[in-house]
Formats: structure tokens, C-alpha cells, sequence
């Protein structure tokens, strides 16, 4: 994580970034501060997220449970903070198609993930709300 | 007499083959490698607005790493929209991300694909 302060839990540098860094320190893949904020702030400032389970035998049927998880007020230096703790992890996920022909192409699946129990980190205000 | 249709689960390689997505040109952002259409904003409002027949959700899967390629639009745990060159026209169909990213061979990928030429065709018969 280069620009971001995990004890104070400030950016420091507004051009710092998230870093995949070889053994040598080469910088191999990077998300810049600047596009994640936006996206981050987009997505999740007010969201929900709903347990549920699929129906096996049936495609395209689900089963949506009681409560769900609010969770409201986020701002990305929460974000940073819960990623320098370990609580958000890289699952990475890029596979290359045909490498070694002049056609060749990547297919982006990387993802942040985060434990549903860890959830709260994130938001200012969050629990669960019976619908 | 049709049987009815069953319930596919098949690789996203059959889809990438089939279907064949591409990325809109009124696309706002770069995301899942390109392809991708947002959840907000102008790439969700130009995802209402297509045809939905050509429109799949990517899903995230809340019981394992894998994600899924499900058609029309759907809001809980989606992860971005896709749009097709082909229509799926509602088929019973679900297309699985393998966390492992593993591919079909040549031979498994022809025999999916045989599954949804079927399946379409199954779908516009009388």
C-alpha cells in the first residue's frame, strides 16, 4: 500500500496506489487511489447486503433471508484501513488466453474480498435491518 | 412433442463462444476486462435501456468463490452487467466462473456449445 498512513489512517499521498510488487519490488499490477475512491464511494455509500441460498434443482430461483445488513457512511480511508489490517484480501484472478499467439488476451476476474463479519469496519453506521 | 427445458449449468467458456460479449461503446468504465457495464450511474441507466434479452449479470457467488453469469438484470450481489451479441431469449441457463479459472478443453467446449445450439433451437420450435 503506497501512500496511505494504517496508524494514522489517512492517505498521505494522493497519487499512492495499491500495489501487486514482485520479489524484487517491480511494481506488477496497481489500482491508483483516485480510481478507487470514485468507484468505492459510488457503490457502496449506502448498501445492503442480503443472505440467500439458491435453488439447487431449479436455475434462476433464490431465496432471499431476514435480516438484512445495512450498512451506511463509508469514506475509503476505511477501506485502506481494513486492507493494512488483513481484513480485506486480494483474490486474484486474471487469466491469459492464448499466450503465446499474437491474439492473446486477459480475462480480469482479481476481486478485494472481505469476511461478511468484518463488515461493520466499513461504515459508519451498520447492522442488520428485519424485512 | 418438446421436452421441457432443463436447467444448464455450464463454463463461461461456452458463453464467451456462444453469446459472444463485447464491450459497448457507451461504456463507461474498464472493468471485467473491458466487457463489463457498471452498477450505477450511465452504465446502469444504459443497461436498463437495451434489450433485455442481451443482457446478463455477473454475480458473485455467497457460498463459494465462484462467480456466475446468469441472465437479465439482477441486483443482489452483482458484480457488473454484461451485453451479448447473441439473445439468450430467457433460457434456463447459468454460466459458472470457476474460482480455479480453469479452462474446457477444445472437446468439452464443442459438446457445451452443442448443448446451447440445442437448447436455443429447443427454445423457437413450436
Amino acid at each position: 500500500m503506497r501512500g496511505f498512513n494504517p496508524v494514522r489512517k489517512v492517505i498521505e499521498e494522493v497519487g499512492g496506489a495499491v500495489e501487486l510488487l514482485t520479489d524484487t519490488g517491480h511494481c506488477a499490477a496497481a489500482w491508483a487511489f483516485g480510481d478507487l475512491i470514485i468507484d468505492w464511494n459510488k457503490k457502496h455509500a449506502q448498501a445492503a447486503y442480503v443472505p440467500y441460498e439458491r435453488d439447487k434443482l431449479n436455475a434462476l430461483a433464490y431465496r432471499y433471508f431476514s435480516p438484512a445488513l445495512l450498512g451506511e457512511g463509508t469514506d475509503f480511508s476505511r477501506y485502506l484501513a481494513a486492507m493494512c489490517a488483513g481484513l480485506v484480501i486480494f483474490d486474484p484472478g486474471s487469466k491469459v488466453m492464448n499466450a503465446s499467439s499474437a491474439k492473446s488476451s486477459v480475462k480480469a476476474r482479481s476481486q478485494f474480498r472481505m469476511s461478511v463479519k468484518n463488515l461493520a469496519e466499513l461504515y459508519q453506521k451498520f447492522g442488520p435491518e428485519n424485512f | 412433442m418438446n421436452t421441457p427445458l432443463s436447467h444448464l449449468v455450464l463454463h463461461e467458456d461456452a458463453f464467451d463462444a456462444f453469446f459472444i460479449p463485447y464491450r459497448h461503446p457507451k461504456s463507461q468504465h474498464c472493468i471485467w476486462g473491458g466487457f463489463g457495464l457498471e452498477t450505477y450511474e450511465k452504465d446502469f441507466e444504459l443497461v436498463c435501456s437495451l434489450d433485455y434479452n442481451y443482457v446478463w449479470t455477473v454475480l458473485d457467488s455467497s457460498f463459494d468463490a465462484n462467480q456466475w453469469i446468469v441472465t437479465g438484470i439482477h441486483h443482489v450481489n452483482r458484480i457488473c452487467y454484461l451485453v451479448t451479441e447473441k439473445p439468450h431469449n430467457g433460457l434456463n441457463v447459468e454460466f459458472r466462473i470457476p474460482h480455479n479459472l480453469r479452462s474446457l478443453t477444445p472437446l468439452g467446449l464443442k459438446r457445451q456449445v452443442n448443448k446451447l445450439e440445442r437448447a436455443m433451437a429447443q427454445m423457437t420450435t413450436p
